[in-house]
Protein backbone atom coordinates (compact mmCIF):
# COMPACT_ATOMS: atom_id res chain seq x y z
CA UNK A 1 0.00 0.00 0.00
CA UNK A 2 1.32 3.40 -0.96
CA UNK A 3 1.73 5.78 1.99
CA UNK A 4 -0.20 9.00 1.37
CA UNK A 5 1.80 12.23 1.29
CA UNK A 6 1.01 15.94 1.43
CA UNK A 7 2.96 18.50 -0.59
CA UNK A 8 2.28 21.14 2.10
CA UNK A 9 3.46 18.94 4.96
CA UNK A 10 6.68 20.88 5.60
CA UNK A 11 4.90 24.19 6.08
CA UNK A 12 1.97 22.68 7.93
CA UNK A 13 4.07 20.72 10.41
CA UNK A 14 6.16 23.84 11.12
CA UNK A 15 2.91 25.67 11.93
CA UNK A 16 1.76 22.73 14.05
CA UNK A 17 4.93 22.95 16.12
CA UNK A 18 4.38 26.67 16.68
CA UNK A 19 0.71 26.07 17.47
CA UNK A 20 1.68 23.63 20.23
CA UNK A 21 3.68 26.44 21.83
CA UNK A 22 0.90 29.02 21.28
CA UNK A 23 3.19 30.97 18.99
CA UNK A 24 1.28 30.64 15.72
CA UNK A 25 -0.07 33.84 14.17
CA UNK A 26 -3.87 34.05 13.93
CA UNK A 27 -3.86 34.07 10.12
CA UNK A 28 -1.54 31.08 9.91
CA UNK A 29 -3.65 29.27 12.49
CA UNK A 30 -6.68 29.80 10.26
CA UNK A 31 -4.79 28.45 7.23
CA UNK A 32 -3.69 25.45 9.22
CA UNK A 33 -7.25 24.73 10.34
CA UNK A 34 -8.52 25.06 6.77
CA UNK A 35 -5.86 22.66 5.56
CA UNK A 36 -6.49 20.15 8.34
CA UNK A 37 -10.17 20.11 7.40
CA UNK A 38 -9.33 18.70 3.96
CA UNK A 39 -6.02 16.80 4.44
CA UNK A 40 -6.14 13.52 6.33
CA UNK A 41 -2.36 13.09 6.17
CA UNK A 42 -1.68 16.32 8.04
CA UNK A 43 -4.63 15.71 10.33
CA UNK A 44 -3.11 12.41 11.35
CA UNK A 45 0.28 14.04 11.95
CA UNK A 46 -1.37 16.84 13.95
CA UNK A 47 -3.19 14.34 16.16
CA UNK A 48 0.05 12.42 16.77
CA UNK A 49 1.92 15.63 17.59
CA UNK A 50 -0.78 16.65 20.03
CA UNK A 51 -0.74 13.25 21.71
CA UNK A 52 3.05 13.23 22.07
CA UNK A 53 2.90 16.77 23.41
CA UNK A 54 0.24 15.79 25.95
CA UNK A 55 2.35 12.81 26.96
CA UNK A 56 5.33 15.05 27.66
CA UNK A 57 3.29 17.70 29.44
CA UNK A 58 2.02 15.17 31.96
CA UNK A 59 5.40 13.53 32.56
CA UNK A 60 6.79 14.78 35.89
CA UNK A 61 10.23 16.12 36.74
CA UNK A 62 12.42 13.30 37.99
CA UNK A 63 13.84 13.75 41.49
CA UNK A 64 17.50 13.02 42.17
CA UNK A 65 18.42 10.25 44.60
CA UNK A 66 18.30 11.07 48.29
CA UNK A 67 21.55 12.64 49.57
CA UNK A 68 22.56 13.73 46.07
CA UNK A 69 23.53 17.19 47.35
CA UNK A 70 25.63 15.69 50.15
CA UNK A 71 27.54 13.60 47.63
CA UNK A 72 28.26 16.70 45.52
CA UNK A 73 29.49 18.52 48.64
CA UNK A 74 31.76 15.61 49.56
CA UNK A 75 33.21 15.57 46.05
CA UNK A 76 33.82 19.31 46.23
CA UNK A 77 35.58 18.92 49.58
CA UNK A 78 37.62 16.00 48.25
CA UNK A 79 38.72 18.00 45.22
CA UNK A 80 39.67 20.95 47.40
CA UNK A 81 41.76 18.68 49.62
CA UNK A 82 43.37 16.96 46.61
CA UNK A 83 44.19 20.36 45.10
CA UNK A 84 45.77 21.57 48.31
CA UNK A 85 47.69 18.29 48.64
CA UNK A 86 49.00 18.57 45.08
CA UNK A 87 50.01 22.18 45.68
CA UNK A 88 51.81 21.13 48.86
CA UNK A 89 53.64 18.33 47.04
CA UNK A 90 54.56 20.61 44.14
CA UNK A 91 55.70 23.26 46.62
CA UNK A 92 58.23 20.78 48.03
CA UNK A 93 60.03 20.40 44.69
CA UNK A 94 61.65 23.87 44.58
CA UNK A 95 62.45 23.62 48.29
CA UNK A 96 64.22 20.30 47.79
CA UNK A 97 66.02 21.49 44.65
CA UNK A 98 67.15 24.67 46.43
CA UNK A 99 68.41 22.76 49.48
CA UNK A 100 70.34 20.27 47.34
CA UNK A 101 71.90 23.03 45.25
CA UNK A 102 72.99 24.89 48.39
CA UNK A 103 74.44 21.71 49.86
CA UNK A 104 76.41 20.92 46.69
CA UNK A 105 77.76 24.48 46.44
CA UNK A 106 78.76 24.51 50.12
CA UNK A 107 80.47 21.13 49.86
CA UNK A 108 82.32 22.20 46.70
CA UNK A 109 83.57 25.37 48.38
CA UNK A 110 84.76 23.40 51.42
CA UNK A 111 86.57 20.82 49.25
CA UNK A 112 88.22 23.48 47.08
CA UNK A 113 89.33 25.51 50.10
CA UNK A 114 90.72 22.41 51.84
CA UNK A 115 92.60 21.36 48.72
CA UNK A 116 93.92 24.91 48.29
CA UNK A 117 95.23 24.97 51.86
CA UNK A 118 96.85 21.53 51.42
CA UNK A 119 98.53 22.57 48.17
CA UNK A 120 99.66 25.93 49.58
CA UNK A 121 101.33 24.32 52.61
CA UNK A 122 102.86 21.12 51.26
CA UNK A 123 103.31 21.60 47.51
CA UNK A 124 107.06 22.20 47.70
CA UNK A 125 107.79 19.74 50.49
CA UNK A 126 105.71 16.67 49.72
CA UNK A 127 106.14 15.02 46.29
CA UNK A 128 102.75 13.38 46.62
CA UNK A 129 101.03 16.77 46.83
CA UNK A 130 103.07 18.02 43.89
CA UNK A 131 102.10 15.01 41.81
CA UNK A 132 98.50 15.35 42.92
CA UNK A 133 98.44 19.01 41.92
CA UNK A 134 99.82 18.26 38.51
CA UNK A 135 97.32 15.47 38.09
CA UNK A 136 94.42 17.77 38.97
CA UNK A 137 95.68 20.42 36.56
CA UNK A 138 95.86 17.80 33.81
CA UNK A 139 92.39 16.47 34.63
CA UNK A 140 90.95 20.00 34.66
CA UNK A 141 92.59 20.72 31.34
CA UNK A 142 91.25 17.45 29.92
CA UNK A 143 87.76 18.14 31.23
CA UNK A 144 87.95 21.62 29.75
CA UNK A 145 88.90 20.24 26.36
CA UNK A 146 86.24 17.58 26.59
CA UNK A 147 83.62 20.20 27.46
CA UNK A 148 84.70 22.38 24.56
CA UNK A 149 84.53 19.42 22.19
CA UNK A 150 81.14 18.40 23.50
CA UNK A 151 79.86 21.94 23.14
CA UNK A 152 81.01 22.09 19.50
CA UNK A 153 79.49 18.67 18.83
CA UNK A 154 76.14 19.64 20.33
CA UNK A 155 76.14 22.91 18.44
CA UNK A 156 76.63 21.07 15.15
CA UNK A 157 74.11 18.43 16.13
CA UNK A 158 71.44 20.97 17.01
CA UNK A 159 71.86 22.66 13.62
CA UNK A 160 70.75 19.48 11.92
CA UNK A 161 68.43 17.88 14.44
CA UNK A 162 66.76 20.94 15.99
CA UNK A 163 63.26 19.93 14.74
CA UNK A 164 63.69 16.43 16.13
CA UNK A 165 64.98 17.80 19.40
CA UNK A 166 61.98 20.11 19.56
CA UNK A 167 59.59 17.23 18.91
CA UNK A 168 61.35 15.13 21.52
CA UNK A 169 61.00 17.92 24.07
CA UNK A 170 57.30 18.35 23.27
CA UNK A 171 56.78 14.60 23.49
CA UNK A 172 58.48 14.49 26.87
CA UNK A 173 56.37 17.43 28.08
CA UNK A 174 53.18 15.67 26.96
CA UNK A 175 54.27 12.46 28.70
CA UNK A 176 55.02 14.35 31.90
CA UNK A 177 51.66 16.13 31.69
CA UNK A 178 49.83 12.84 31.14
CA UNK A 179 51.59 11.25 34.07
CA UNK A 180 50.74 14.26 36.18
CA UNK A 181 47.10 14.04 35.14
CA UNK A 182 47.05 10.32 35.79
CA UNK A 183 48.51 10.70 39.26
CA UNK A 184 46.45 13.71 40.30
CA UNK A 185 43.08 12.86 38.73
CA UNK A 186 40.24 12.07 41.00
CA UNK A 187 39.58 8.37 41.48
CA UNK A 188 36.37 7.42 39.71
CA UNK A 189 35.02 5.59 42.74
CA UNK A 190 34.33 8.77 44.64
CA UNK A 191 31.74 9.81 42.04
CA UNK A 192 29.52 7.09 43.36
CA UNK A 193 29.97 7.74 47.05
CA UNK A 194 31.39 11.22 47.24
CA UNK A 195 34.42 9.89 49.14
CA UNK A 196 37.29 7.61 48.15
CA UNK B 1 16.22 35.71 44.96
CA UNK B 2 18.25 37.85 47.37
CA UNK B 3 19.12 34.70 49.28
CA UNK B 4 20.27 33.11 46.02
CA UNK B 5 22.48 36.09 45.20
CA UNK B 6 24.01 35.91 48.65
CA UNK B 7 24.77 32.22 48.23
CA UNK B 8 26.27 32.82 44.80
CA UNK B 9 28.45 35.65 46.07
CA UNK B 10 29.64 33.55 49.00
CA UNK B 11 30.27 30.54 46.75
CA UNK B 12 32.29 32.74 44.40
CA UNK B 13 34.53 33.54 47.35
CA UNK B 14 35.06 29.80 47.91
CA UNK B 15 32.32 29.08 50.45
CA UNK B 16 31.42 25.46 49.72
CA UNK B 17 28.55 25.43 52.21
CA UNK B 18 26.87 28.27 50.31
CA UNK B 19 27.32 26.35 47.07
CA UNK B 20 25.79 23.33 48.80
CA UNK B 21 22.65 25.39 49.37
CA UNK B 22 22.52 26.17 45.65
CA UNK B 23 22.92 22.45 44.88
CA UNK B 24 19.95 21.65 47.11
CA UNK B 25 17.78 24.26 45.42
CA UNK B 26 18.63 23.25 41.84
CA UNK B 27 19.42 19.53 42.09
CA UNK B 28 15.98 18.57 40.76
CA UNK B 29 16.00 20.46 37.43
CA UNK B 30 19.64 19.54 36.77
CA UNK B 31 19.12 15.86 37.56
CA UNK B 32 15.91 15.77 35.54
CA UNK B 33 17.65 17.20 32.48
CA UNK B 34 20.51 14.72 32.81
CA UNK B 35 18.12 11.82 33.31
CA UNK B 36 15.95 12.74 30.34
CA UNK B 37 19.02 13.24 28.18
CA UNK B 38 20.93 10.10 29.15
CA UNK B 39 18.05 7.81 30.11
CA UNK B 40 19.92 6.03 32.88
CA UNK B 41 19.77 6.89 36.61
CA UNK B 42 23.44 6.15 37.30
CA UNK B 43 24.68 8.10 34.29
CA UNK B 44 22.29 10.91 35.14
CA UNK B 45 23.61 11.21 38.69
CA UNK B 46 27.18 11.21 37.44
CA UNK B 47 26.37 13.91 34.87
CA UNK B 48 24.42 16.01 37.37
CA UNK B 49 27.28 15.85 39.88
CA UNK B 50 29.76 16.78 37.17
CA UNK B 51 27.53 19.71 36.20
CA UNK B 52 27.65 21.12 39.72
CA UNK B 53 31.41 20.59 40.02
CA UNK B 54 31.96 22.38 36.72
CA UNK B 55 29.62 25.15 37.80
CA UNK B 56 31.58 25.60 41.03
CA UNK B 57 34.85 25.88 39.11
CA UNK B 58 33.33 28.34 36.62
CA UNK B 59 31.40 30.46 39.13
CA UNK B 60 33.55 33.49 38.38
CA UNK B 61 32.23 33.48 34.79
CA UNK B 62 28.56 33.50 35.84
CA UNK B 63 26.79 36.69 34.76
CA UNK B 64 24.08 37.73 37.24
CA UNK B 65 21.78 39.11 34.51
CA UNK B 66 21.03 35.49 33.55
CA UNK B 67 18.96 33.13 35.68
CA UNK B 68 21.25 30.91 37.73
CA UNK B 69 19.18 27.81 36.98
CA UNK B 70 19.45 28.48 33.25
CA UNK B 71 23.21 28.81 33.58
CA UNK B 72 23.32 25.43 35.36
CA UNK B 73 21.07 23.84 32.74
CA UNK B 74 23.31 25.23 30.02
CA UNK B 75 26.31 23.47 31.57
CA UNK B 76 24.28 20.29 32.02
CA UNK B 77 22.89 20.22 28.47
CA UNK B 78 26.27 20.86 26.86
CA UNK B 79 27.85 18.19 29.05
CA UNK B 80 25.14 15.61 28.24
CA UNK B 81 25.26 16.38 24.50
CA UNK B 82 29.06 15.97 24.52
CA UNK B 83 28.73 12.74 26.43
CA UNK B 84 26.22 11.34 23.97
CA UNK B 85 28.32 12.43 21.02
CA UNK B 86 31.47 10.93 22.51
CA UNK B 87 29.70 7.63 22.71
CA UNK B 88 28.80 8.04 19.06
CA UNK B 89 25.31 6.85 19.66
CA UNK B 90 22.36 7.46 21.86
CA UNK B 91 22.62 5.89 25.26
CA UNK B 92 20.24 2.94 25.20
CA UNK B 93 17.43 3.35 27.66
CA UNK B 94 16.88 0.20 29.61
CA UNK B 95 13.17 -0.18 29.89
CA UNK B 96 13.62 -3.39 31.82
CA UNK B 97 16.04 -1.89 34.33
CA UNK B 98 15.04 -0.32 37.63
CA UNK B 99 13.34 3.04 37.39
CA UNK B 100 13.98 5.74 39.96
CA UNK B 101 12.09 5.15 43.19
CA UNK B 102 10.68 8.65 43.03
CA UNK B 103 8.81 7.75 39.87
CA UNK B 104 7.48 4.56 41.29
CA UNK B 105 6.48 6.33 44.48
CA UNK B 106 4.30 8.68 42.45
CA UNK B 107 2.41 5.74 40.96
CA UNK B 108 -0.56 5.81 43.26
CA UNK B 109 -3.83 4.34 42.17
CA UNK B 110 -5.06 1.02 40.92
CA UNK B 111 -2.77 -1.56 39.35
CA UNK B 112 -4.29 -0.68 35.96
CA UNK B 113 -3.42 2.97 36.46
CA UNK B 114 0.12 2.02 37.47
CA UNK B 115 0.52 -0.11 34.36
CA UNK B 116 -0.78 2.76 32.26
CA UNK B 117 1.63 5.21 33.91
CA UNK B 118 4.51 2.82 33.30
CA UNK B 119 3.56 2.53 29.63
CA UNK B 120 3.50 6.30 29.34
CA UNK B 121 6.95 6.58 30.90
CA UNK B 122 8.28 4.02 28.48
CA UNK B 123 6.75 5.89 25.57
CA UNK B 124 8.39 9.12 26.72
CA UNK B 125 11.73 7.31 26.92
CA UNK B 126 11.32 5.80 23.49
CA UNK B 127 10.40 9.13 21.93
CA UNK B 128 13.37 10.92 23.47
CA UNK B 129 15.80 8.12 22.71
CA UNK B 130 15.25 8.36 18.98
CA UNK B 131 16.08 12.07 18.85
CA UNK B 132 19.56 13.43 18.09
CA UNK B 133 21.13 14.91 21.28
CA UNK B 134 20.65 18.58 20.32
CA UNK B 135 16.97 18.02 19.44
CA UNK B 136 16.48 16.06 22.65
CA UNK B 137 17.88 18.88 24.78
CA UNK B 138 15.59 21.42 23.11
CA UNK B 139 12.52 19.24 23.72
CA UNK B 140 13.43 18.63 27.37
CA UNK B 141 14.04 22.32 28.06
CA UNK B 142 10.75 23.21 26.38
CA UNK B 143 8.52 20.64 28.07
CA UNK B 144 10.06 20.03 31.49
CA UNK B 145 11.70 23.36 32.15
CA UNK B 146 9.05 25.49 30.48
CA UNK B 147 11.57 27.68 28.69
CA UNK B 148 10.82 30.10 25.87
CA UNK B 149 12.56 29.69 22.52
CA UNK B 150 14.81 32.60 23.45
CA UNK B 151 15.80 31.01 26.74
CA UNK B 152 16.50 27.64 25.11
CA UNK B 153 18.61 29.39 22.47
CA UNK B 154 20.65 31.10 25.19
CA UNK B 155 21.07 27.90 27.17
CA UNK B 156 22.14 25.95 24.08
CA UNK B 157 24.29 28.77 22.68
CA UNK B 158 22.43 28.97 19.40
CA UNK B 159 19.82 31.11 17.62
CA UNK B 160 16.09 31.25 18.23
CA UNK B 161 15.39 30.15 14.65
CA UNK B 162 17.61 27.08 15.17
CA UNK B 163 15.56 26.16 18.23
CA UNK B 164 12.33 26.66 16.30
CA UNK B 165 13.65 24.34 13.62
CA UNK B 166 14.91 21.73 16.10
CA UNK B 167 11.58 21.61 17.92
CA UNK B 168 9.75 21.30 14.63
CA UNK B 169 11.99 18.46 13.43
CA UNK B 170 11.90 16.73 16.81
CA UNK B 171 8.11 16.87 17.00
CA UNK B 172 7.79 15.57 13.48
CA UNK B 173 10.14 12.67 14.20
CA UNK B 174 8.26 11.82 17.39
CA UNK B 175 4.88 12.06 15.66
CA UNK B 176 6.07 9.64 12.98
CA UNK B 177 7.32 7.29 15.69
CA UNK B 178 4.02 7.61 17.55
CA UNK B 179 2.07 6.87 14.35
CA UNK B 180 4.18 3.78 13.71
CA UNK B 181 3.71 2.56 17.27
CA UNK B 182 -0.03 3.07 17.08
CA UNK B 183 -0.50 1.87 13.52
CA UNK B 184 -1.59 5.18 12.01
CA UNK B 185 -1.88 5.67 8.25
CA UNK B 186 -3.88 2.50 8.18
CA UNK B 187 -6.97 4.24 9.42
CA UNK B 188 -9.97 4.76 7.16
CA UNK B 189 -9.12 8.46 6.98
CA UNK B 190 -5.65 7.65 5.66
CA UNK B 191 -7.08 5.40 2.99
CA UNK B 192 -9.23 8.15 1.50
CA UNK B 193 -6.13 9.57 -0.18
CA UNK B 194 -5.10 6.25 -1.64
CA UNK B 195 -6.49 7.17 -5.04
CA UNK B 196 -3.67 9.58 -5.83
CA UNK B 197 -1.52 9.06 -2.71
CA UNK B 198 -0.84 12.80 -2.76
CA UNK B 199 -2.62 15.64 -1.00
CA UNK B 200 -2.11 18.99 -2.72
CA UNK B 201 -5.00 20.92 -1.22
Amino acid sequence: MKEPVCVHAEQMTAWMSLALDDLLEVEDAKRLQDHLAVCSVCRSTWQAMQQVSALFETAPLVDPPVSFASRVERRLAYRARAKKGAQRELGKVPLLAGSLSLAVITLSVVVILTLGVVVWHWRDTLPAVQQGTEFIVQVASGVGLLGKGLSLFLGELLTYVAPFAFLLTVGLAVLIALWGWFLLKEPRDIRRNGVP
Amino acid sequence: MDQERTWIARAQRGDQAAFGQLVRVYERPVYNLAYRMLGDPTEAEDAAQETFLRAYRALSTYEPEHKFVNWLLSIASHYCIDRLRQKGRSVPISLDGPLPDEWLASDTGSPEQQVSAKEEREQVHQMLEMLPPAYRAAVILRYWHDMSYQEIATVMSTSESAIKSRLHRARLLMARQFQQLHGEYTSDEGRRDEGTGVCAR
